[in-house]
């Protein structure tokens, strides 16, 4: 499985999200960066809370307005800030070049309308496509994603399908305009394991085809395993690991990154004890000063408390890409220890 | 810890009706949600229910709650049968087998405080006083990790964790010899999930108690379970200890399951077994052994025609299966 890896199409410089609530204003998103490269899966992995979705949104501009409002930060797509881009180049962008599949395929399928029409949407929105030919373009990327006999599935409704079946069409309707970049939030989580290994390697399959790039959105180190070239761990509001999957998995440097890995049970071998990192993540209004994980981590020291790190490459064989905001870092030996 | 038997389900088959028409309905069908399950328990043991949904493994949990019938067979908790217990025995059961739901934003009474919340089975099962009650609540609180001080908030004043907490509290407050665990962890956060696993294994220790545990995830099975059945179709296709399971699955479904699971490192990669198609509809299971329709390593036309039963795998001393393999 070669995959060719190409320049850099997408890169989100300190993007900043904020959230008006009665108690005040809120960032759900406080200066994340990103980079993907053509052809390459990036995973963002977090807990729920940790702005992770709230990223993709303000990415693709469809944060839920007037509450939230992307504040800062460039979006840069093919050497153009999508943030200067007027809400009608907006939607040319949407679904056409950046594309989106959501967690949930029962909500985001509309339950009167039929599958076929719903492709068809996307297809007539975006590309280029006389009338008559629709339906054909439709069948043909029902076909993509594997929909067994689409001819006739295209007549039907959301509710005659079954989980893996609407994923599955939710994917057409993403991948129907060719897009570069497709974010998917949490795809799988709805559907049962051996439905998602199909999905997942479904999604494999196309990006091999079209050098499809995708922003992974996920809580599972399974799929970042199985799926990513490269992860960043978010949490409350801010990335706070990034660098290519392995070093991640071998070498992680923030305690939180390894805390997480630590605490997940595997069905390859039997653990003893689990680790568990104790408290729960901060509330957005509840942020410490400092670092934002040091009420949790076994790590901290006293500047812990008064100075959020700044992201400090780790010195290893990964190269500059892989970083850390953790002080821990300017001890270029430092890795997390194993519990 | 002994090891008397605590739960045993003897044939046990659950069949919904299906009904049409809505003033002269009739009966159009059966659901076979569950469809002819054996099993034993010991006492202090875990065991654990995987499959995928509609598998029946929550049925199964619910058989043994009695909060459903069975359309046919036993379930026996300490040799009694569950669903013909009446007044005192019945009561007394209550106590004994409590569960601990999936879902902590449901399975709690938002007009509730947690004081009333965990101390319900008390109150209907015992007659204690007011302060014996305060006392016992305190204690469960302690013992699942909360303040007793936090007996007076409400449910939505607390996080998922510690809401599931409560749910926990509330199970234990009448020291019950077995819980039933419904997908105790999947709607909690990556790091909260290992610290209810963590108490749930503290507790199993410190109460003595016994675990039917319903879950998907294996990782989680793994780390929880003494033995495990897997269900497909209402069936239970292969049933063993943790350890000879995951050693060697020897029924295909079981393989194909295992295969679909993620890895733990970029480098590995399981050999998949790619299964066609979705689980058929239990309305109408396929004849013979209910797998065959999928299988890749169908034995023959046996497999269309006999159902196959759950029997020692050779060379094993308690590692059952169900396939015309063995």
């Amino acid at each position: 499985m070669a995959k060719i890896i190409g320049e850099t199409i997408l890169q989100v410089e300190n993007l900043q999200t904020e959230l008006h609530t009665n108690i005040g204003v809120q960032r759900p998103v406080d200066g994340v960066s990103l980079s993907l490269r053509q052809g390459e899966t990036l995973g963002i992995v977090g807990e729920s809370g940790c702005g992770k979705s709230m990223t993709a949104l303000s990415i693709l501009g469809v944060v839920p307005k007037p509450a939230a409002q992307v504040v800062g930060g460039r979006v840069m797509f093919n050497g153009q800030d999508l943030r200067t881009f007027s809400e009608q180049q907006m939607r040319r962008i949407r679904g056409g070049s950046i594309s989106m599949v959501l967690q949930d395929p029962q909500t985001s399928l509309n339950p009167v309308y039929t599958i076929g029409g719903q492709v068809t949407e996307a297809i007539a929105l975006h590309r280029d496509v006389p009338r008559r030919s629709l339906m054909s373009h439709a069948i043909d990327a029902l076909r993509q994603v594997r929909v067994a006999a689409p001819e006739q599935r295209v007549k039907d409704y959301p509710h005659q399908m079954s989980g893996g079946m609407k994923q599955r069409v939710s994917g057409a309707i993403a991948i129907s305009c060719d897009p570069h970049v497709l974010i998917a939030d949490e795809p799988t989580t709805a559907l049962d394991v051996t439905i998602q290994s199909q999905y997942l390697r479904l999604l494999r399959e196309i990006q091999e085809k079209t050098g499809l790039s995708i922003i992974f959105i996920t809580h599972d180190f399974g799929i970042i395993a199985n799926m990513c070239d490269t992860v960043a761990v978010m949490y409350a509001g801010r990335v706070v690991e990034s660098g290519p999957v392995r070093a991640i998995f071998d070498e992680p440097r923030h305690p939180y990154t390894r805390a997480l890995l630590n605490s997940v049970p595997t069905m390859d071998r039997h653990v003893k004890r689990l680790y568990s990192i104790p408290g729960q993540p901060p509330a957005l209004w509840d942020r410490p000063a400092g670092c934002w994980y040091r009420n949790r981590c076994p790590f901290a020291e006293p500047r812990c408390e008064t100075q959020y790190p700044p992201a400090i490459a780790a010195k290893n064989t990964a190269g500059s890409n892989h970083v850390a905001n953790c002080w821990k870092l300017e001890d270029s030996t430092w890795i997390t220890p194993k519990s | 810890m002994d090891n008397t038997e605590i739960l045993r389900f003897e044939g046990v088959k659950k069949h919904f009706p299906i009904t049409k028409g809505v003033i002269f309905s009739r009966q159009a069908g059966q659901v076979h949600a569950v469809d002819g399950i054996d099993l034993a328990l010991a006492h202090g043991q875990t065991l654990a229910l995987v499959g995928e949904s509609g598998c029946g493994k929550t049925t199964t949990a619910r058989l043994a709650l009695r909060l459903e019938t069975p359309t046919d067979g036993r379930v026996m908790v300490d040799g009694e049968d569950v669903h013909q217990l009446q007044g005192a025995a019945l009561k007394r059961y209550r106590t004994r087998v409590q569960a601990v739901f999936q879902d902590p934003w449901s399975s709690l009474n938002p007009r509730m405080r947690v004081r009333d919340i965990v101390a319900e089975t008390l109150r209907v099962n015992f007659s204690l006083s007011r302060s014996e009650i305060e006392q016992r609540v305190a204690k469960v609180l302690l013992d699942v990790g909360l303040k007793p001080e936090q007996a007076l908030n409400y449910p939505h004043e607390f996080s998922g964790g510690q809401r599931q907490r409560v749910a926990i509290a509330s199970a234990l407050i009448s020291n019950p010899k077995m819980l039933i665990l419904d997908e105790p962890v999947s709607a909690l956060d990556v790091s909260i999930r290992s610290q209810i696993m963590n108490l749930l294994q503290d507790l199993q220790q410190q109460y003595g108690m016994t675990y039917l545990l319903v879950a998907h995830d294996l990782g989680t099975t793994r780390y929880m379970a003494d033995w495990l059945a897997v269900m497909y179709l209402g069936r239970i296709v292969e049933y063993a200890t943790v350890d000879s399971l995951f050693k060697e699955p020897r029924n295909p479904y079981t393989k194909a399951l295992f295969s679909a699971a993620l890895p733990d490192h970029p480098d590995k990669r399981r050999e998949e077994i790619i299964l066609t198609g979705e689980v058929p509809s239990p309305i109408d299971p396929p004849s013979g052994c209910s797998f065959h329709p999928r299988c890749p390593l169908k034995a023959g036309s046996i497999c269309e025609q006999v159902e196959p039963k759950l029997k020692l795998a050779p060379g094993t001393k308690n590692h059952l299966v169900a396939c015309h393999l063995y």
